[in-house]
């Protein structure tokens, strides 16, 4: 007795095992994937109509017979299809099985076949009222009852009532263990796809959301690029070169030229932090400064302006943004250049005469930090041959891979090493010292520099000849 | 010592109190990545209703203008309820930051915690 219940159990196991793969193949096509997301239509419905059907079939054929009753897993196919597809293909998968099973005839002919049309209608309902799979556990759970349902069934249609007895005797432990098992296996595939699509799904939308992101950086880096000065003003007796590097699509640094007479008026700044904020708080400094523009303004005025703006009207106060700005203006006839820097890298005055580099001052607090706060400003002559190099924190702050900093040092040699060029020659020195000494790290903040170079002036020159 | 906070090991926060007075203890790089832990350490201590803040710099060796612009914050809502933040133990180079930006005008910045602690009980 426990040898034949075993060596059935055995055989409906090996049909579940064929099963199984057959339920593999279909989880991954496309049919099943459309219905799973809601987009079922006639022809994919019709098409896994047919494979439960077939599962349906093939768990019948490969039964065993009892006194004329069929152990199989007849059921399977339509519970699967009901549960995990709908109403549609349950009822469909179950009538197939239905009309096969009734073909085959045997005394429990009727009971079977309404059973296994049964089996499809109640899927599909409980898909109905899920709205999807229900998952593993239940689906189990309800492949269990189901098979239990089967025999009750059987019991009440079927006749001779002894006979009907003795083979549900025979087949309830094998039907319930296979059906149960088939659906274990079934149902964890299924949940598997379920995952695996929602996991995709998410992925695709975050994907798409990236894409946009990534879309509007590439237009914000346009506009950010749009606010820098299109051309290096050419002032007499000037070479000038200028350049931005974000670290990121947008950053905080940015510079600027305004010419106002016999004056060009210039900007080096850096916003605390990097990339969109820093950006929004760069767009609001840069026209805060220009605004504050007014004539016979003097230097410290037009700072304490700016601060006092940029406290009113952004919230610097409570994001704690920043910005340091140094600003001065350059008379093109007397060479004459007032500045004034809120909290900037002091930026290095060159001087040809003595071949040595000076850092220039710090004349008041960073932007945005507090209201009301004073500016001093500072007065110097430029002379033959003299260089100004302004940038931001991102030379002097990069690092190499063993974290040293470029610092203040090695820019200081970088300019020395290269008195002799244009300006844009100079630039380009400091540019690949820095490259050379970051080498593979990652750019970590923007970096932006502005170098001017007085040009001999011809006036001078024709005085020295005339007084030789 | 109570929380622990760790950041690809560029940035540690340890928190404790001394005396009653929350002191955070940090280490490492304040920058623009390690600056949100910060910030989120500091803004839990504020909506804890602390008034006075110390933070043991000793260790703080590299501080950015992201690091800058979080203690800047915390300092303004701390001083809009009548509090503080007190800074102890500044290395070098993030002396040089607090002096050329000048933020050196707005904490009040002592050489040792133990200093700052003092400085709260007068």
């Amino acid at each position: 007795m426990l040898g034949t219940l075993i060596s059935n159990s055995l055989v409906l196991l090996q049909a579940v095992s064929v099963i199984v793969v057959a339920a593999l193949l279909i989880s991954r096509s496309r049919y099943f994937a459309e219905v799973m997301d809601g987009r079922a239509t006639w022809k994919n419905q019709l098409i896994l109509v047919l494979f439960f059907g077939m599962v349906s079939i093939y768990g019948s054929v490969i039964g065993i017979n009892v006194f004329g009753a069929i152990i199989n897993v007849r059921d399977l196919g339509p519970l699967v299809g009901g549960l995990a597809c709908g109403p549609v293909v349950g009822l469909g998968a179950g009538l197939i099985g239905a009309a096969f099973r009734f073909s085959e005839g045997g005394f429990t002919a009727l009971a079977c076949s309404i059973v296994v049309t049964l089996a499809g209608l109640l899927g599909g309902i409980v898909y109905l009222r899920k709205s999807k799979f229900p998952g593993v556990v239940f689906s189990v759970i309800f492949a269990v009852l189901f098979e239990l349902l089967h025999m009750a069934l059987t019991l009440a249609i079927s006749r001779p009532f002894d006979l009907a007895r003795d083979v549900v005797a025979q087949a309830i432990g094998p039907m319930v263990l296979a059906n149960g098992a088939g659906m274990l296996i079934f149902a964890f595939i299924i949940a598997n796809v379920v995952t695996h699509r929602e996991t995709k799904r998410e992925r695709d939308s975050y994907q798409l959301e990236l894409q946009i992101k990534q879309a509007e950086m590439v237009v914000a880096a346009d506009i950010q690029k749009s606010f820098l000065p299109k051309n290096i003003p050419s002032l007499e007796g000037f070479d000038i070169a200028a350049t931005t590097i974000p670290a990121r699509e947008v950053g905080g640094d940015f510079y600027d030229f305004t010419e106002q007479d016999d004056n060009l008026q210039f900007v080096i700044a850096d916003v605390s932090g990097k990339g969109v904020p820093a950006a929004l708080f760069m767009a609001l400094s840069r026209i805060i400064v220009r605004a504050c523009a007014a004539p016979q303004r003097r230097a410290s005025e037009r700072l304490k302006c700016a601060n006092k703006m940029i406290v009113d009207d952004s919230g610097s106060a409570t994001s704690g943004m920043f910005v340091t700005l140094f600003f001065a203006m350059l008379n093109q006839m007397n060479r004459n250049l007032v500045y004034a820097n809120a909290g900037h890298n002091p930026p290095l005055l060159f001087r040809a005469a003595s071949s040595s580099i000076v850092a220039m001052d710090v004349t008041g607090v960073a932007l945005g930090m507090m209201a009301d706060m004073e500016y001093e400003q500072r007065e110097l002559v430029l002379e033959s041959g003299d260089i100004l190099l302004l940038y931001t924190d991102g030379i002097v702050e990069a690092m190499n891979g063993k974290e040293e900093f470029f610092g203040e040092k090695r820019l200081r040699s970088s300019l020395a090493s290269a008195t002799e060029l244009s300006a844009q020659g100079i630039l380009d020195i400091i540019l690949r010292d820095l490259r050379q000494f970051t080498v593979g790290a990652e750019q970590s903040d923007d970096i932006t520099a502005i170098v001017f170079k007085v040009e001999d002036d011809p006036a001078a020159e024709t005085n020295k000849t005339i007084f030789e | 010592m109570e929380t622990l906070y760790h950041v690809m090991s560029k940035m540690e926060i340890i928190h404790s109190l001394i005396e009653d007075i929350p002191v955070l203890f940090v280490s490492g790089k304040i920058d623009a990545v390690t600056s949100k832990d910060l910030e989120t350490a500091l803004i839990g201590l504020i909506d804890q209703n602390k008034k006075f803040l110390v933070i043991d710099m000793e260790k703080v060796e590299f501080l950015s203008s992201s690091g800058l612009r979080v203690l800047m914050a915390s300092l303004n809502k701390l001083k809009s309820r009548d509090g503080d933040l007190l800074l102890a133990a500044l290395q070098p180079f993030v002396k040089d930051v607090f002096f050329m930006t000048g933020a050196n005008r707005f904490f009040p910045i002592h050489a040792s915690r133990a200093e700052a602690i003092k400085s709260l009980q007068a």
